[in-house]
């Protein structure tokens, strides 16, 4: 009877899809998004790495889960994360106001400070009267947006969708400097003879204000009990040197900030 | 080219995907659009004004912003129904389903206008000596209505799939891990973002030629015989 065993096993199918709960037991369905060296990265096998990744499955190891993770698109992140497609978004996101009226954040796992890169021989001076009128790339719906509209209000800001493309525009010369992460940023730099020609600008910038508290990971709000089993195995990577070992392998230095 | 040899093996992977994704995506919208393109020729005035107001609002709306809406707002919805009724707690949708019939959805409103167009342009002589002979509305439909149809509607429809394959590559946004994703994703991972962006660019080239060369064959075939009109 073949027919009845396949309906069967349709039937067990069924059942078994609509009896999976949000958060099956021991698994933590993670969102990343690759393209963000040194932080998430698509590996040529199509297997993933960079260092958010490795940090989650230190925090999925902590946690006595295994981390099963998704990768999507920047800009469609949030909106699968509201959609119960994941649980937790680890994907250097950082905190901020704009992002907190969607999304719950955990405590703050980095926090690196943000620069300015432009050409070396450029001359430009980072502040409101030296970038007057210059213009500066900056990927959009971050915190870079909000800094360039409260310090230089003068610059001529160009927004893109990821800091990608704003590295080619000022390549091509179309853009005078990039506000980006200073860990990318100098990643980038490092990446190509091409690249060397330009320099970080005006030394680290910290602002709480546009910048946020750090990153995070991205939650939905009122996940009160998987925030703080994360918060929890975020202090225990510190507590027992793992992150810092993480860290340093990556960067040569601790990046948790404070 | 070094970087692109080392990806190769997800180049090809996205590329099995964005056929299969666009094939699937014109079953669907073939099947919708002439259901609705004979809802507007045959059906009654609730069936036309039903389809009408599915192909203004389909063709009005940005493919973008439909996928974003039918995937993610479907999906919620579907969370918010489970959560009402109690009989679900979280049902996924499958990205390769939610995107095929996402495409489905947004080409079969063009496929209806062409099917519609197509329709027009059939001489009535044709259904009056169907008629003379005899034949039942299903004898018509398959013997005489479809082929015909076909013939005329090729090249409108030849048009559209060339724009549907070309809007697979959208669906990255649904996490789908098509060609244009694991090209823009490898690009960024190794820095090198051109090199993937060429490759993309000759693959959907020797796609575009191919879909030429089958749909030349097609034409050749459901237009045969036109001259005895």
């Amino acid at each position: 009877m073949p027919n009845r065993l396949s309906l069967s096993a349709a039937a067990t199918a069924l059942t078994v899809a609509l009896a999976a709960p949000a958060l099956a037991e021991g698994t933590l369905r993670v969102a990343i998004s690759t393209g963000y060296p040194p932080f998430n990265v698509l590996n040529a096998d199509g297997s993933f790495g960079g260092f958010d990744v490795d940090y989650a499955l230190l925090l999925c190891e902590r946690m006595k889960m295994t981390c099963e993770f998704t990768d999507i698109e920047w800009d469609g992140i949030i909106p699968g994360l509201l959609a119960n497609r994941y649980d937790a978004i680890i994907a250097s996101m950082g905190i901020t106001e704009e992002r907190k009226q969607q999304i719950a954040f955990s405590d703050p796992y980095y926090q690196t400070p943000s620069t300015l890169i432009a050409r070396a021989d450029a001359g430009l001076s980072a502040d409101a009267a030296g970038l007057s009128g210059k213009a500066i790339g900056v990927q959009r719906a971050t915190g870079h947006e909000c800094y360039i509209q409260r310090e230089w209000a003068e610059a001529d800001m160009r927004s893109y969708p990821t800091s990608d493309e704003a590295y080619l525009d000022l390549l091509a010369g179309r853009i005078d400097a990039v506000l980006v992460d200073s860990i990318p940023g100098q990643d980038w730099i490092a990446s190509d003879p091409a690249h060397a020609v330009f320099t970080p600008v005006g030394g680290d910038i910290y602002d709480t204000e546009c910048f946020g508290e750090g990153t995070g990971i991205g939650l939905r709000q009122g996940e009160t009990e998987l925030r703080e089993a994360l918060n929890a195995a975020i202090q225990q990577t510190r507590a027992d040197g793992s992150y810092v070992a993480l860290s340093t392998e990556y960067f040569g230095r601790d990046i948790y900030g404070q | 080219m070094a970087d692109l040899w080392e990806y190769r093996w997800l180049l090809f992977v996205g590329t099995g995907r964005t056929i299969a994704l666009g094939l699937s995506g014109l079953m669907l919208a073939l099947v919708i659009g002439l259901a609705t393109a004979a809802a507007r020729i045959g059906g009654g005035r609730i069936a036309d004004r039903l389809a009408r107001g599915y192909t203004t609002f389909v063709r009005s709306v940005p493919d973008l912003c439909m996928m974003l809406l039918l995937f993610f707002g479907g999906q919620t919805l579907l969370n918010h129904v489970g959560h009402w009724t109690g009989w679900w707690d979280y049902l996924e949708i499958n990205a390769f389903a939610a995107g095929a019939l996402t495409i489905g959805v947004i080409f079969g409103a063009y496929m209806a206008e062409s099917f519609r167009g197509a329709h027009a342009s059939i001489p009535r002589g044709q259904f009056e000596a169907a008629a003379a002979f005899g034949m039942s509305r299903t004898q018509t439909f398959r013997q005489v209505t479809f082929p015909l149809l076909m013939g005329y509607a090729l090249p409108s429809l030849g048009v559209n799939w060339m724009v549907l394959l070309k809007s697979t590559a959208l669906v990255s946004v649904l996490g789908l891990q098509d060609l244009v994703y694991f090209a823009t994703s490898a690009g960024r991972s190794s820095r090198n973002p051109f090199a993937f962006l060429v490759a993309v660019m000759v693959i959907y080239l020797l796609l575009t030629a191919l879909s030429e060369w089958v749909l030349a064959r097609l034409e050749r075939r459901f237009t045969r015989g036109r001259t005895l009109r």
